[in-house]
């Protein structure tokens, strides 16, 4: 549903270069450090900023052709405020009934009342929280069939951020997509069918989460250890004071041919560390 | 679009609170004194003008530029919707205006015993000269506002009160320019006007209806321009 060949685009010393894809049914996230290149790239397939190489299609289409009419079946969440912070809940309504075909004021409504989001409030003086649900909330209104969403649970307590993973799970369906930056790893790991990790505007990996949580892991090991081993599927090393922690996709098979080797199953977090810190082996 | 045009109207209406009372000089000051009705006039169309620019920087504030071209409209019809919304706001000024004076007219005869025409007499409101005066001053305004928009796009908020300053100061200027030319030339501005004024009233609207026309469309053309070029 949304296709990245070879983007390109150049800000003075920042280059983004990279390709993605995120198939119908499917939540993709795009993870990295700040300034890696994830907003850049969502601006990319929103057509926000000037390519210097490359192509984009989204629903089908040229990233840069969708009509007003196409527009209608995205669903973007920034970090920023959406809507200016002088309108209420209740002003917002006929905004978006007004803009969008498929907006179903009815579960707007109850949905705001099931977060606790008031109605006559300036939305400027809700907390972080309060505008993360009201952002999401918004989007989910009119069931687009594809969700851009950049740091969407940001602000959010565990309880809310919870409860709008389970509303952003319920709206997946066979032909709906989710391209979804958290830099929460929880968010992620629950939630994403594969991940996209991009550094310095780069991709350095593309994997499915299962695969992310089962093959992956953290190898613990002294200098004697290192060089006696085979090191073949060491993706990346990093010197601690117990001698070296290396990253591997090959979990399994160092647990079964160093038994007496500490392995330790890989998270997000870890792994986003290791790939974008440390030394290639 | 309409979306868009509901959303400034509600930011218009969410800050009533500052709104109000700028309003209520204005009408205190139209009780209260026999101000003629161009002066009026143009204190309410350049206050609704600078209201109507103003939500623009709603727009701008947060990054919510980004997220108004991810709506479901081109970037040229969110251009437009500023620009009608600009429109129908100068249009709402310039009623509520004429009502201001008529209601006033009725309320200030009837108080002095004089009846109401003597006050529109005094105001202006039955004589060409003023129509004529208020009709250039709302030409102005208008204008003013189409050259500033696009400016306003081109270079964001924090330029605002410069540009405002520059627009002003061109418009001062021109003025000056115009009278040192008319000297040269020897040319009477006051028989210009004279001749102006000559014109029937069907000719001279029909003047400033084609230039509100030409300047709304080189406008919104500019700002078209300016916002399919930009990035966010």
């Amino acid at each position: 549903m949304i296709r990245l060949k070879n983007v390109q685009k150049n800000y003075g010393r920042f280059r983004l270069d990279c390709s993605l894809e995120v198939k119908p049914g499917c939540v993709t996230g795009l993870i990295g450090a700040n300034g890696a290149g994830k907003s850049t790239a969502f601006k990319a397939i929103l057509d926000l900023i000037r390519l210097d190489g490359g192509s984009i299609e989204v629903l089908g289409k040229p990233w840069n052709t969708l009509t007003a009419r196409d527009k209608q079946k995205i669903g973007v969440v920034f970090p920023g405020y959406a809507f200016s912070g002088c309108l209420t809940v209740k002003q917002l309504i006929p905004v978006l009934a007004g803009l969008y075909e498929k907006f179903d004021r009815g579960r707007f409504l109850s949905d705001c009342e099931r977060f606790g989001l008031p109605m006559g409030q300036k939305t400027k003086e809700f907390s972080t929280g309060m505008r993360a649900k009201l952002k999401l909330l918004s989007v989910l209104s009119y069931s687009p069939q594809i969700l851009i969403l950049d740091e969407p649970t940001s602000g959010l307590d565990v309880v809310a951020r919870d409860g709008l993973l389970d509303l952003l799970r319920e709206h997946m369906r066979e032909d709906r997509a989710i391209l979804i930056s958290s830099h929460i790893s929880g968010d992620l790991e629950g939630f994403c069918d594969d991940i996209y990790m991009i550094d310095e505007g780069r991709i350095i990996l593309h994997e499915d989460t299962d695969v992310l949580l089962d093959s992956y892991g953290v190898l613990k090991v002294s200098d004697e250890e290192l060089a006696a081993m085979d090191q073949q599927y060491l993706l990346k090393k990093k010197r601690t004071s117990f001698g070296w922690q290396c990253l591997t996709d090959h979990r399994q098979y160092y647990m079964d041919n160093y038994p007496r080797m500490v392995v330790e199953k890989g998270n997000i977090d870890e792994v986003i560390l290791m790939m974008v810190k440390e030394e290639r082996v | 679009m309409k979306g868009l045009m509901i959303k400034d109207i509600n930011i218009m209406r969410g800050n009533s609170r500052a709104i109000l009372p700028i309003m209520g000089i204005g009408v205190i000051y139209v009780f209260f004194t026999d101000t003629k009705i161009s002066f009026g006039m143009s204190y309410i169309i350049m206050l609704f003008g600078m209201l109507a620019l103003s939500t623009l920087s709603y727009d701008e504030e947060n990054d919510g530029m980004a997220y108004l071209m991810t709506l479901p409209v081109s970037r040229y019809q969110y251009v437009l919707s500023k620009y009608l919304f600009l429109l129908l706001f100068l249009a709402v000024g310039a009623v509520a205006s004429l009502a201001t004076f008529l209601v006033s007219a009725v309320i200030k005869g009837a108080a002095a015993h004089t009846g109401s025409l003597e006050v529109l007499r005094r105001i202006g409101f039955l004589q060409k000269e003023e129509w004529l005066a208020c009709l250039i001053v709302l030409l102005t305004m208008f204008l003013m506002n189409m050259v500033l928009l696009p400016l306003r796009y081109k270079f964001g908020a924090a330029m605002q009160q410069i540009m405002i300053l520059i627009v002003v100061a061109a418009v001062i200027g021109f003025s000056m320019a115009l009278d040192k030319l008319t000297k040269t030339l020897g040319i009477d501005p006051d028989q210009w006007l004279a001749g102006l004024n000559g014109l029937g009233t069907a000719a001279l609207l029909l003047i400033a209806a084609g230039l509100c026309v030409v300047g709304f469309l080189v406008s919104l053309g500019i700002s078209a321009h300016v916002i399919a070029r930009k990035e966010f």
